[in-house]
């Protein structure tokens, strides 16, 4: 329901472009500040001691401390990150580049979709990256850790990582090697229960809905800030119906507005060959493909129940003859479109198809 | 202790076990037929015993009654008595419950290609049927509870208090949905009308698929699952917390299968926010369902019963979160009377129930027949069949369901429907129902295979007809668990009651004001009961299952009053007995069809669809041309549906054929005036042709003065 509001405040559009031009703009500096950082600034900073009182070298840090060339896994490990940060970045470039296969329809809106397709694509792209490089940066110091650990003889118990964390947290299930110390009494055929506790994020799930649930019957029927269903229709129309009079407004100033006063007979071949199509499509099941009446009269003779002129068909395509069963077709045609058919039919004056329907009405005069 | 001897019943769980798999393959061939004569209708064969709108129902009701209500029976069966350490209650019970089961579902099989129809989903079964139904589930639930009451394991696993739940609340759903007033012995009317039956039926509907599809299998994963992978259960307390809300919220969430229908606001928010707070109780089962699989994870790699239980227990989450968004009223605005619904229906029943299903035979069987199965790697041929089988079958759907209804809404700059064709959205998703088709085809492909793989088994081993076993009688002084849950667990007749109060509290909330509070349905003066023609059609509608391709619905959306006129208001249906609402459109909306096209129109598209809508799917209907309605059953029409409320003045009996006589020769005389048809007026297409000129028009009769 916020989205007839929402898109009808104007050039609202700018704003998730400003947003967006935002975090790429963000990103490429990050990325240009990386580029052009002194990386022997950085190999310093790695071989600075992660304890004060870490007197023994670690193998962590490049050099050893001494100056002397660095070991080969972490160099590996380092140069690996920077190209593949420099080719993925290069890469992602690319998607940029996209705008330029789109055909020139003359219609901008599509050239700025496709630029917020590739941002969206490449900062998401860019999150991934990031969060596979911590990943492995994580791993790799708890390695060195574990190393560290075992040369001293100490136990390496690792620190939960933060996804650990969080779902053991969210989950707060007793690990499977303690199952033995939550496991109930009394068994069924040899199925025993465990006796865990509802996983917290389920139980807040189940809040949250409810919550929502009772936000929800309140919004719609307590305080009726939300549109039900018969004042959302109400909004619908009253916006089309306003839509429709500025283009009514546009089609009497600009002289293409066509009614049953106006209407003309028109006989280019473009305009009779659409009036042809709209035929086929919509008429010929009850008029016959060849005009020649089954359900409907027959329109190749010259007898008319409600008059043979171009003014009097158009009128008859534009209302109808609802109480015969002739459905109205202004909501459906334009008044181009009602034009152009009545034009066609006129076409097939005199062309006699086998099976015709007989002659009904009366032979119409043009006055 | 002394141990007691006694025998576990193994026969009747192996009767319902083949019954369902043989119901299975019938319901799913049936199945494959109605969803390839989507794009080849050539495949309704011009006769009225195999057209879609009357195939439908044979495929719904067999795969549900037939394919899932036998494994139900079987695996409850199979587990009741071994949960309780007991044989059911009563032999004669369990063979009665089983025939008289397989004897409803041969009665469906032949009433409903004969067209007698309720034409309410799920409960098309008409009248006799519906007491044999109520019969036979009586019987099951006496031997249920029976068995319960000479129990010698005092606590009830939480598996028995899913299957006491579901007892009682089908058997309310059964009884309350079916109240019907019969006209003869193949015809009843609803004895509700309009919104209020709508109401009713979809509450039906909604909780057929909570307590028929999803309680019973629930409770037999709760069993099998543990069983087959050999761990505990990860958490009672979740069993507990799950069990209660989602048979609490279940029941409430009906409405959601009428949003943006012509049912009273407020029970349309119901149906939404209830929907929503089902998630995390549907989750519940999922959750103890797969988290039970930890530490027996690389047993799910090479078995192929933990592989079935795996994805039928994800299918079953997955389809319990899809659920709940379509019950969002803007997703719902453009799922409903869409292909989406049918996607979301067959993740659930194939995925769910079907696996399930399959899961728990594959796990019997070899038990039974005291062998293992036959071919493990067959059985994981069939798993990987299955699956594909419903990626293909629900993908090409979802796509086919967003598209038509899209096309559906689409207006031009100048304001008018793209696609005001409607032939043009249908024909526009063809390839995506040929897809479907294959999808099924895979399936059910999967599902032979099964059966011979089951059939070697039961070769190569011999059957235990009566397992021997032996328990200690029922300790009443077994101690309890900590937590009051446990006590209650050893009270069955107070447990099942507190279930039963548990299902009646949103019952009653929804139904009590829809029904007593006038304003729910507001009257609209101009709006009168069906003439005689007009209801002799209206059964023709049912009998050939109109209703199932063609809605009577017009939702407030510029999109549909632009292509079908007013949107339809709750008081015109109040005659409606049963209302027609639909769910589906493979053709247009019919509501406002009244009065749009001339009598003759509708004598050719219903002699051939194709002569007025060029490419189009629906079947011929030629026996309409050459029948004629049976003028006797007039009176017992209007006595029946006076009876349940339509003020037909007393003694309008005598006149009705009169009246009759003289809209049918009308309606003669206009077919021969408009294109020079000769026809007798009894003949059923001119009171089906009365019936859909009536359809929509009384409102504009007010507006007109």
């Amino acid at each position: 329901m916020y989205k007839n509001v929402l898109q009808s405040i104007e050039n609202i559009d700018i704003w998730p472009i400003i947003s967006l031009s935002i975090f790429f703009f963000f990103f490429l500096c990050m990325a240009l500040w990386w580029w052009q950082m002194d990386k022997e600034h950085v190999k310093k900073m790695a071989q600075m001691p992660l304890d004060d009182d870490d007197a023994q070298p670690d193998n962590f840090s490049a050099n050893n401390g001494s100056g002397a060339k660095p070991e080969k896994q972490a160099s590996t490990g380092k140069a690996f990150f920077t190209r593949g940060l420099k080719g993925a970045f290069t890469f992602f470039l690319m998607f940029f580049a996209t705008p330029i296969f789109a055909q020139s329809t003359g219609d901008n809106s599509y050239t700025i979709f496709y630029f917020l397709v590739g941002a969206v694509i490449v900062v998401f792209l860019l999150v991934l990256v990031a969060i596979y490089y911590l990943i492995v940066l994580q791993k790799l110091l708890v390695k060195e850790q574990k190393k560290k650990a075992e040369e001293a003889g100490i136990e390496f118990v690792p620190e939960p990582s933060l996804w650990q964390q969080i779902t053991s947290e969210a989950t707060d299930l007793v690990p499977l090697e303690e199952e033995e110390s939550i496991i109930l009494a009394h068994e069924y055929d040899g199925i025993r229960e465990l006796d865990n506790h509802l996983p917290p994020w389920w139980k807040w799930l189940f809040y949250v809905t409810i919550i929502w649930g009772v936000v929800y019957f309140i919004a719609y029927h307590v305080i009726d800030v939300l549109p039900l269903p018969a004042e959302e229709y109400a909004n619908e129309v009253a916006a089309a119906e306003a839509a429709a009079s500025v283009r009514l407004v546009a089609a009497e100033e600009s002289g293409t507005l066509v009614d049953e006063s106006t209407v003309v007979l028109v006989t280019d071949a473009a305009a009779l060959a659409d009036g042809e199509k709209i035929y086929q499509t919509n008429c010929s099941p009850c008029h016959k493909p060849d005009g020649g009446g089954s359900i409907g009269p027959n329109m190749t003779d010259e007898y008319w129940l409600h008059g043979g002129g171009i003014k009097e068909i158009f009128t008859t395509v534009k209302y109808g003859v609802v109480e015969k069963g002739m459905i109205p077709w202004e909501p459906v045609l334009t008044p181009v479109q009602m034009q152009n058919v009545s034009s066609y039919i006129l076409t097939l004056q005199g062309t006699n198809p086998p099976g015709a329907k007989e002659a009904q009405g009366e032979i119409w005069v043009e006055e | 202790m002394q141990l007691e001897q006694f025998s576990y019943d193994n026969k009747v769980v192996r009767a319902f076990m083949i019954a369902s798999l043989v119901f299975g393959v019938v319901g799913m061939l049936v199945g494959l037929t109605i969803a390839i004569q989507l794009y080849y209708p050539a495949l309704n064969l011009g006769i009225p015993y195999t057209t879609f709108g009357r195939l439908r129902p044979l495929h719904t009701n067999a795969v549900i009654f037939a394919f899932v209500g036998n494994a139900m029976f079987g695996g409850v069966y199979y587990s009741l008595q071994r949960l309780l350490k007991t044989r059911m209650f009563s032999d004669a019970l369990s063979w009665t419950n089983f025939w008289g089961w397989q004897l409803i579902i041969v009665a469906a099989a032949i009433s409903l290609p004969l067209g007698i129809t309720t034409s309410k989903e799920y409960a098309e079964l008409e009248w006799p049927i519906d007491i044999a139904i109520t019969l036979i589930w009586v019987v099951f639930g006496i031997n249920l509870i029976g068995t319960i009451l000479i129990r010698r394991v005092k606590h009830l696993y939480v598996a028995i208090w899913f299957y006491l739940a579901t007892f009682v609340t089908v058997a309310v759903l059964h009884i309350v949905n079916s109240m019907e007033m019969p006209v003869n012995l193949f015809k009843s009317y609803s004895m509700y009308a309009g919104v209020q039956d709508a109401l009713v039926q979809w509450w039906y509907g909604h909780n057929a698929v909570a307590f028929f599809l999803t309680t019973p299998f629930l409770g037999l994963m709760y069993y099998y699952l543990p069983k087959a992978a050999n761990r505990p259960v990860y958490s009672y307390k979740l069993s507990i917390i799950h069990f209660w809300s989602l048979i609490f919220i279940y029941i409430w969430a009906g409405p959601h299968h009428l949003l943006y229908n012509a049912l009273p606001d407020w029970a349309q928010s119901l149906g939404v926010a209830f929907s929503i707070m089902l998630i995390a109780p549907s989750w519940g089962g999922m959750l103890n369902g797969l988290l039970t699989l930890r530490g027996a994870w690389d047993r799910v790699r090479e078995d192929p019963v933990l592989k079935f239980m795996v994805v039928a227990v994800t299918a079953y989450g997955m389809a319990t979160f899809e659920g709940p968004m379509l019950s969002l009223k803007n997703v719902n605005a453009i799922a409903h009377f869409t292909d989406w619904i049918i996607a979301h229906v067959h993740i659930g029943g194939l995925g769910w129930n079907g696996f399930m299903i399959f899961a728990i035979a594959y796990w019997i069987f070899p038990k039974m027949y005291n062998t293992k199965l036959a071919s493990v790697k067959l059985a994981n041929t069939h798993f990987w069949l299955g699956t594909l089988g419903i990626i293909i079958y629900a993908l090409p759907l979802y796509v086919a369901g967003v598209v038509q209804a899209l096309m559906w809404k689409e207006f031009n700059q100048d304001g008018f429907l793209v696609y005001n064709n409607f032939l043009e959205t249908t024909l526009q998703i063809i390839p995506m129902y040929v897809l479907r088709s294959v999808g099924g085809l895979l399936y059910l492909i999967g599902v032979l295979l099964g059966i011979y793989n089951l059939y070697q088994t039961a070769k190569s081993g011999t059957f235990v007809a009566d397992e021997a076993a032996e328990a200690p009688p029922l300790n009443p002084a077994e101690p309890n668990r900590s937590g009051w849950h446990s006590v209650l667990e050893s009270k069955p007749i107070l447990f099942t009651a507190l279930a039963l109060v548990s299902i009646l509290v949103g019952t009653i909330v929804e139904f009590v004001p829809a029904f007593l509070i006038k304003s729910n349905v507001p009257t609209i003066a101009s709006v009168q009961p069906y003439t005689p023609l007009e209801l002799h059609g209206r059964d023709i509608y049912i009998r050939e299952g109109c209703n199932n391709c063609h809605s009577q619905m017009v939702r407030p959306f510029r999109s549909e009053t632009e292509r079908y006129g007013e949107y339809s208001k709750a008081g015109e249906y109040v005659y409606d007995h049963p209302f027609l609402w639909g769910s589906r459109r493979t053709g247009p909306d019919l509501h406002r069809i009244g009065g749009k096209y001339p009598d003759s129109w509708h004598y050719y598209h219903m002699l051939d669809p194709s002569s007025t809508s060029a490419g189009s799917i629906m079947p011929p209907y030629p026996w309409l041309y050459l029948d004629m309605i049976d003028k006797t059953q007039t009176p017992g029409k209007i006595s029946a549906l006076r009876t349940v409320g339509v003020p037909y003045e007393e003694g309008f009996e005598e006149q009705a054929n009169d009246v009759l006589d003289e809209q049918a020769q009308q309606v003669a005389k206009n077919l021969k005036d408009q294109d020079g048809i000769e026809l007798a007026p009894e003949t059923e297409i001119i009171a089906l042709i009365a019936y859909l000129q009536r359809l929509g028009t009384d409102i504009k009769l007010s507006t007109a003065k």
